[in-house]
């Protein structure tokens, strides 16, 4: 009987020790452009997945370094997401090429463009002018920046996750339940904490933060670079001082990847501030993950605003 | 190993192909002194693309090759004219002003497109990575053609390019001559520049020339000194890439930047001892 019970433990032991294996290779492989579809991934995948962003938090996603190690990620993974709207339209397109993994290719369902689960804004209305300049064809590609977008975000991924990975769409959608019950209770608490400050004026460097404005409801008077990606001229610059001194604005966003000269001129000639800010998970080392990101927004907002509203309700009475 | 090479493969024959090819107009332009001729070309290979994107035509298709190949070919006229136009300004200086221009230009036109700056830094970087086998093949071909050209003159430009400076009668390049010069070696730059970028062509073509020089005066030999130089630096450099895991196209040019001191090094304690 003892016998039989110890070669029991070992037979149990051995099976258990056969599905590690086959526990860790079921684990899908996720590979994302962005930190912050990463950490929705994380959220929503758990233990069941692993994932790796191609582009770091503080690096700009337009332009990417080429590095080996991002056709291997791409050539390993069962699951390629971005951010689409041309935000990596420099260099994904010949990263799945040189991946050389068809579970990833355009139209696959290891492919996933989640720009698709959401509404963008600034899309250029009417026939587009390429002259025009500060025109994206499809619409501004940092929706991230608007909480209620992570919402849609991560629906759209435990989709996906559980289209591919069946067998765990239940654990799939308990943790979206989960994660999406979290960021709600946060975006309750930054819409009361910012309600003060609605129909703010501020300029921003790049139309990087219009989802966030969007989302505040403060407006964005104007950007410093007029054209994206290009340098503003000496009268943009005068027109934009103008235009801050009518009506009274003293805040500059930027994100922290951008050269900060031309704010700091702009800020110069206006009594201004410029207010540096992550734009991706990761990209400060407080701003770790997504809802970790929006808290460290919202509380230099909070502070940045807080000032300038009291000059400014300082100097009307 | 099988990993590095379903990676690496094409980069690297694309690497040890742009390599002999550039070696050989290296030895050339290095005699001729006319260092940044190729920056001048390539500059005028991006204004040509530029244009076409402006124009709405996609990069990589037919037309924007061409609108590249009508700027180098004007280029190459503009070069091989101003040498006989006067002779009191050095050729380096009109190779300058060009490039200057031609960068200039080419950001007036980027100022009117959305991310148009962005799409100049990538014309002009590339990534040597990306190249599949189709383009090694295209790269190949070209070379094929630019090889023919020079095959049929290729006695009397080196006899050109060694006396370049002082030019002896009837062994002074005519237009013609130079004008041929000028368009291969911006044919080739046309078809590699948005592949391996302009710095990595630039080290491409001066480099391994360079080096050899330091240990013959013989174009031939030289040829040979720095194919075999580019062709083990260049090896060196993308497995150092996969490895380390770095951008590719900075590695390979410092890998190259190494070779050069180390030649230097040699060069003087074979001098010295």
């Amino acid at each position: 009987m003892n016998h039989f019970n110890s070669i029991r433990i070992i037979f149990v032991c051995f099976i258990f020790l056969l599905t590690i294996p086959t526990m860790a290779l079921a684990q899908l492989n996720v590979v994302t452009t962005t930190e912050d579809i990463a950490s929705i991934v994380r959220e929503v995948g758990g233990d069941l997945v692993t994932v790796k962003s191609i582009a770091k938090g503080y690096q700009d996603p337009h332009v990417i370094e080429a590095k080996p190690s991002y056709m291997l990620k791409v050539n390993r993974a069962d699951l390629l997401i971005y951010q689409g709207l041309e935000l990596e339209v420099g260099w994904l397109p010949m990263l799945i090429q040189g991946g050389r993994n068809k579970k990833v290719f355009p139209g696959q369902l290891g492919h996933l463009d989640v720009s698709e689960a959401i509404t963008p804004l600034d899309v250029p209305i009417g026939e587009l002018d390429r002259s025009m300049g500060d025109v994206h064809p499809s619409g501004n590609p940092h929706y991230h920046l608007n909480p209620h977008n992570g919402l849609l975000m991560a629906d759209s991924i435990a989709d996906r996750l559980s289209l591919l990975d069946p067998a765990n769409a239940d654990a799939y959608q308990s943790n979206l339940d989960d994660f999406s019950k979290r960021l709600e209770n946060k975006i309750r608490e930054w819409t009361a904490r910012m309600e003060k400050f609605q129909n703010l004026n501020v300029i921003t460097y790049h139309a990087t933060w219009n989802y966030l404005l969007d989302f505040l409801a403060i407006e964005s008077i104007g950007t410093i670079e007029n054209r994206p990606g290009i340098p503003p001229s000496g009268k943009h610059l005068s027109e934009l001082a103008t235009m801050m001194k009518q009506t009274n604005t003293r805040v500059i966003l930027q994100a922290n990847f951008f050269e900060k000269e031309f704010s700091d001129l702009l800020a110069g000639k206006t009594q201004g501030e410029v207010v540096v800010l992550p734009a991706y998970a990761g990209g400060t080392r407080e701003a770790k993950d997504y809802l970790a990101l929006f808290d460290v927004l919202i509380n230099k907002l909070e502070k940045t605003f807080g000032k300038h509203l009291s000059v400014v309700n300082g100097e009307s009475r | 190993m099988s990993e590095f090479l379903t990676f690496m493969g094409a980069p690297i024959a694309a690497c040890i192909l742009l390599t002999l090819v550039y070696t050989y107009f290296g030895c050339h332009v290095l005699k001729r002194e006319i260092i940044f001729i190729d920056l001048s070309l390539a500059q005028l290979a991006a204004l040509g693309t530029t244009v076409a994107f402006y124009m709405h035509l996609e990069l990589d298709s037919p037309g924007s090759f061409a609108l590249s190949l009508l700027f180098i070919v004007a280029g190459a006229a503009f070069f091989a004219s101003t040498r006989n136009l006067s002779a009191s300004i050095p050729q380096e200086a009109v190779i300058g002003i060009v490039y200057v221009v031609g960068a200039s230009v080419a950001l007036l036109i980027a100022s009117q497109m959305p991310h148009g700056a962005e799409h100049l830094k990538t014309l002009l970087n590339g990534s040597i990575l990306w190249i599949d086998w189709q383009g090694v093949l295209l790269i190949f071909c070209v070379i094929l053609i630019v090889g023919m050209v020079h095959r049929i003159t290729g006695k009397k430009l080196i006899e050109q390019s060694r006396t370049y400076k002082n030019p002896l009668g009837q062994n002074s390049p005519s237009w013609t001559s130079d004008f041929l010069f000028y368009i291969t070696l911006g044919l080739v730059i046309v078809f590699s520049v948005r592949t391996a970028g302009v710095f990595l062509i630039f080290t491409f073509l001066i480099v391994p020339a360079v080096c050899a020089a330091l240990f013959s005066q013989s174009i031939t030999t030289q040829f040979f000194i720095g194919s075999i130089l580019g062709v083990v630096a260049s090896i060196t450099g993308l497995v150092l890439s996969y490895h380390l895991d770095q951008p590719t196209g900075a590695t390979l040019v410092c890998t190259f930047g190494v070779a050069f001191l180390a030649s230097l090094l040699l060069s003087h304690l074979r001098s010295s001892g």
